[in-house]
């Protein structure tokens, strides 16, 4: 890039992933006893990485609960005189500590509600008042607090009362937080806790808006909301997310990362990309930032925008999302984040796993019977084949390890730059096109396949068009059409980890309407879908050519030779 | 026919605004993505 150096100016160091409570939606996964208490030589260690690279000015500690450390005091004054410290905490057994230690310290705590009864549903055996103790207790020792309350279906009664009580104590900041679905929060009974509603939304934006004209000495703020009215109102983000741009995180174990999410879920990454993480028992932050391949690669990610951002009025209020949870739900760093709603596309709803090469539900479907059906007619198939609707490219790279020349076409952008990713880290030589189906200027091949169901995206004339458009051009197409029919009604399943619940509305004989609804996230998409049986199928195909039928367990595989 | 072309890259100018962004004082709220 130009005038701009890189350079971690914000440190974020889970010192430790132990703490003293289970919340439910804790995004760390921390809990009681995971690990044990870090050796000084460790803290000492860190403490000297941080204080040799100047360029540092603000460290958060945060864990796990960093009380938990009982050199936190003196790690706290073993620090550079000009870096910025805030910790994130729990506050319990601060009074046991030396707090004068802490005087230039931003505590940051979090409080579901002032009603204790509320705050435990939440956070079992956390008690709020003992936390609003220690609130005050700081504040009286001069030292500034910040608090967090994160709005749940449990507490949003009480997030007034509780946020009004907070401010009127003192502290410097409150922020009204959505829930961040990571770690725990993944799991737990979010159809109790996580309300994502428009009603939700437009009470905390007017509560926003309440909170901010009457308590001009405070912040009030408001994070993860993806609501429009909200971010007009609470939001203060840059514009673009930071990590290995100007931000790194440091783990409990001395590892660097260029996310703060990464640590928790460093296994996943390293699955799919294969970098090699660096302690700084060995190197420098400096070397790390400036010369892993796991720096480098991130920070050419985060320089540009998700495609599904980039004609979003609001990308530079939410910066574009956060890429790692954009990971986490596709295997991709560049896809949208799944809780914003604008764009959505069906995989944002049901998930990129099954269509993806990296994930493990992708190679899954190798074992199958369509890959048996591919290496069984690996002759018939030809050398040079087009895949429509290729998805990440899984069966693109299958059909390539048999020796195949592949085209992978397909219409979602995430998709490709899935397949892309694959492609560049696993030395793979197949081509892939961004486009619909209809606008791709076919050169001559072999077969084109049509596989996982797509045919189902197509009503007669648009099969007649596609026909027309490649007949001249190849020798064969192959179809895959599910064995299972759309039965009207509403279902509920588990689809790559997601609870989805799907409607099929019959709208005449050949169409049926399907919305897809992950319980987690709130995204919805429809759907419509041409209910092609496998004999209409095929006497729609024998106008054009011979046809070949043959099946695996769920589906039924469908050869159309032309005649040319 | 669109052939997969790499989306816009950040401007300076952003890139900036998240400089000086991070280079204030405690702007961290915990859980909140940047």
């Amino acid at each position: 890039m130009g005038k701009i150096k890189f350079r971690p100016i914000h440190v974020i160091w889970h010192i430790t992933n132990s703490c003293f409570f289970n919340c439910k939606y804790c995004f760390t996964n921390s809990y009681p006893n995971y690990n044990s208490p870090p050796k000084k030589s460790h803290l000492q260690t860190i403490v000297k990485r941080i204080n040799e690279n100047k360029s540092i000015k603000n460290l958060s500690i945060i864990g796990g609960e960093p009380l938990l450390i009982n050199e936190l005091p003196e790690v706290i004054e073993n620090l550079r005189k000009d870096i910025s410290v805030n910790i994130d905490s729990t506050l319990i057994g601060i009074k046991d500590k030396y707090v004068d230690s802490f005087k230039r310290v931003l505590f940051s705590t979090t409080i579901d509600s002032i009603d204790e009864y509320i705050n435990t549903k939440t956070r079992p055996n956390h008690s709020s008042k003992e936390t609003i103790k220690n609130i005050e207790f700081l504040l009286n020792k001069g030292i500034r607090v910040q608090v967090v309350i994160v709005v749940t279906k449990n507490n949003v009664k009480t997030i007034e009362k509780t946020a009004r009580f907070l401010l009127n104590l003192g502290v410097e900041r409150i922020s009204i937080n959505q829930i961040r679905m990571v770690g725990r929060a993944l799991d737990f009974d979010y159809e109790y806790f996580y309300d994502n509603s428009k009603e939700i939304k437009n009470d905390i934006a007017t509560l926003l808006k309440r909170l901010i004209k009457e308590y001009k000495k405070s912040r009030v703020l408001a994070n993860n909301w993806y609501c429009d009215e909200i971010f007009d109102i609470g939001y203060e983000l840059p514009p673009t997310c930071s990590c290995a741009l100007f931000k790194v995180c440091i783990d409990w174990n001395g590892y660097l990362y260029p996310c703060e999410l990464m640590p928790f879920y460093w296994r996943e990454f390293e699955k799919v990309y294969r970098f090699k993480r660096i302690n700084l028992k060995k190197s420098s932050i400096s070397d790390i930032f400036n010369h892993s391949s796991l720096f480098n690669f991130f920070r050419e990610k985060i320089l540009i925008y998700p495609p599904t951002c980039s004609k979003c009025d609001y990308k530079k209020k939410c910066n574009h999302g956060c890429r790692f949870y954009s990971f986490l739900f596709s295997t991709n760093l560049l896809s949208q984040d799944p809780l914003c709603k604008k764009f959505i596309s069906l995989y944002d709803v049901i998930g990129y796993q099954n269509y993806s090469p990296f994930s493990k539900q992708g190679i899954k479907r190798l074992k199958g019977g369509v890959a048996d059906y591919l290496k069984k007619n690996s002759k018939i198939l030809g050398k040079n084949i087009y895949d429509i609707g290729c998805g990440g490219g899984v069966w693109t790279f299958y059909l390539e390890d048999l020796g195949k020349k592949l085209i992978g076409i397909d219409n979602n952008q995430i998709m490709i730059l899935i397949a892309q990713d694959y492609k560049k880290l696993h030395h793979k030589k197949s081509e892939f096109i961004f486009s619909d189906i209809l606008n791709v200027n076919y050169q001559k091949s072999d077969t084109i396949l049509m596989l996982d169901n797509l045919v189902l995206m197509f009503s007669k004339k648009d099969l007649t068009n596609i026909l027309e458009k490649i007949k001249n051009k190849t020798k064969r197409l192959i179809l895959e059409l599910n064995k299972n029919k759309l039965k009207e009604g509403v279902q509920e399943y588990t689809f790559n980890s997601f609870d989805i619940r799907e409607i099929v509305l019959r709208k005449n004989k050949n169409i049926c309407e399907r919305i897809f609804l992950n319980k987690q996230t709130g995204a919805e998409f429809k759907l419509k879908n041409y209910d092609w049986t496998k004999r209409d199928l095929i006497n729609f195909l024998k106008k054009q050519g011979d046809v070949f039928e043959d099946e695996s367990n769920n589906s039924y595989l469908i050869r159309l030779d032309f005649h040319h | 026919m669109e052939k997969y072309k790499i989306s816009k890259r950040i401007s300076e100018k952003d890139l900036e605004k998240a400089l000086s962004f991070l280079e204030k004082k405690e702007n961290f709220i915990p859980g909140a993505p940047y």
